[in-house]
């Protein structure tokens, strides 16, 4: 199931080299899909990378990280996003250089409805 | 809908069906070699089905590329006789490095070809059976972008400030930030002090040495959007060593990486 919902998303979001599932809590990628087979070493580069951006807190408090983030290069554009404010699941995906991101976060979202039903709801 | 099975086939077909040709392409006078890097690049980003580009420089045949879905899959030079060299690919799909090495190899042979030419031109062939299939290739846009990037003239310092300039409605206050000068550009000169400590933490957590934020490359940016009802999104845009900080209206994400390409002068792709 996890993996029907990244792949769904690769499909939806156009330029997505690969989609991931990660929960920051264990330093693990739980699911990832993609064209192509990936290292190890850069799943797990990723998740630190995803690790460290959403624990910063830039004047919101120590107790607060950060919801999402999306760093852009001219090789690709990552973007982590948390399933919930405090929860230790993360969506993350590589993008092609160009691919606009308007659609990511809304389709991450859906990502999340699929895989945490009951905490998204608790949410609404 | 095609399942699983027929899938293949069917793109098979598709693709023996299709036409070779791409088109009415006489070649094209050039000044620079970036431009006419661009040329074979775009060339092959646009190349979907399975084909073999041969490209002519000044009227010589010098370049055959196999490309399909937008990626370079295999290239070889030709010499005077038309004999080509050794094919250097993208085969390995479980080895990252060879195939980022053949890309650079594929840059510097494209940019030792274009620039002792004036005009080039190309024409296509079918791709001999063997197959496409089994070849990982390379994204041809992400050449692209790179070229594009080490083709820009501009001052990091003025692409700063005209990405500033687009992007003013969305930002809140801004510094610009070079080795030791921080030039307060928008908003209170009061908050600099404090986005220059956030954006400072930000960037250890981009370059921290326990797993790379990606490839060196010669800009960045950050984008980052708090937890809860937070006023501002923070943004670090890195370009050689100028550093912009800014605070940006939550939720503008998507806005300001499009403005970011823009200013940088790549457009962001139109959504599918």
């Amino acid at each position: 199931m996890t993996h029907d919902a990244l792949r769904n998303f690769r499909h939806k979001i156009a330029g997505c080299e690969i989609a991931l599932l990660m929960d920051l809590s264990t330093g693990t990628v739980l699911a990832w899909d993609s064209d192509l087979k990936w290292p190890q070493e850069e799943l797990d580069a990723l998740c630190g990378l995803a690790a460290r951006l959403l624990s910063a807190a830039p004047g919101n408090g120590p107790e607060m990280g950060m919801m999402r983030a999306m760093l852009a290069t001219e090789t690709g554009c990552q973007v982590f996003q948390r399933g919930t404010p405090q929860g230790d699941e993360v969506f993350g995906c590589i993008l092609a250089p160009e691919a606009a991101i308007d659609d990511v976060f809304e389709a991450a979202a859906w990502v999340f409805d699929d895989l945490l039903p009951g905490d998204r709801a608790a949410l609404a | 809908m095609a399942g699983d099975a027929t899938e293949p086939a069917l793109w098979q077909a598709l693709t023996s069906a299709s036409a070779y040709g791409l088109g009415a392409d006489t070649g094209r006078t050039l000044t620079t070699g970036a431009e006419g890097a661009a040329l074979v690049l775009r060339r092959l980003a646009d190349t979907m089905l399975g084909r073999r580009l041969i490209f002519a420089f000044d009227g010589a045949e010098r370049l055959r590329c196999d490309a399909e879905m937008g990626r370079l899959l295999a290239f070889s030079t030709l010499d005077s006789s038309g004999a080509a060299s050794a094919p250097n690919g993208f085969e390995n799909r479980d080895d990252s490095a060879a195939i980022e090495n053949a890309a650079a190899a594929f840059e510097e042979t494209l940019a030792g070809l274009c620039s002792r030419a004036s005009d080039i031109s190309v024409r296509s062939e079918a791709l001999v059976a063997g197959g496409t299939s089994t070849r990982a290739g390379f994204p041809v846009e992400r050449l692209l972008a790179r070229l594009q990037s080490a083709d820009a003239e501009d001052e990091p310092a003025a692409r700063l400030r005209r990405f500033l300039d687009k992007a003013q409605d969305l930002i809140a206050s801004a510094v610009i930030v070079q080795g030791d000068t921080v030039d307060p550009v928008k908003g209170p000169e009061a908050d600099a002090g404090a986005l220059f400590r956030v954006s400072s933490d930000l960037l250890s957590r981009m370059n921290a040495p326990e797993g790379a934020a990606g490839a060196p490359t010669r800009w960045r940016l950050l984008i980052v959007a708090g937890v809860g009802q937070v006023q501002n999104d923070v943004l670090v845009a890195e370009i050689d060593d100028h550093l912009l900080l800014a605070t940006a209206r939550a939720s503008a994400m998507p806005a300001l990486r499009a403005l970011w390409l823009d200013a940088l002068g790549t457009a962001a792709r139109p959504r599918a």
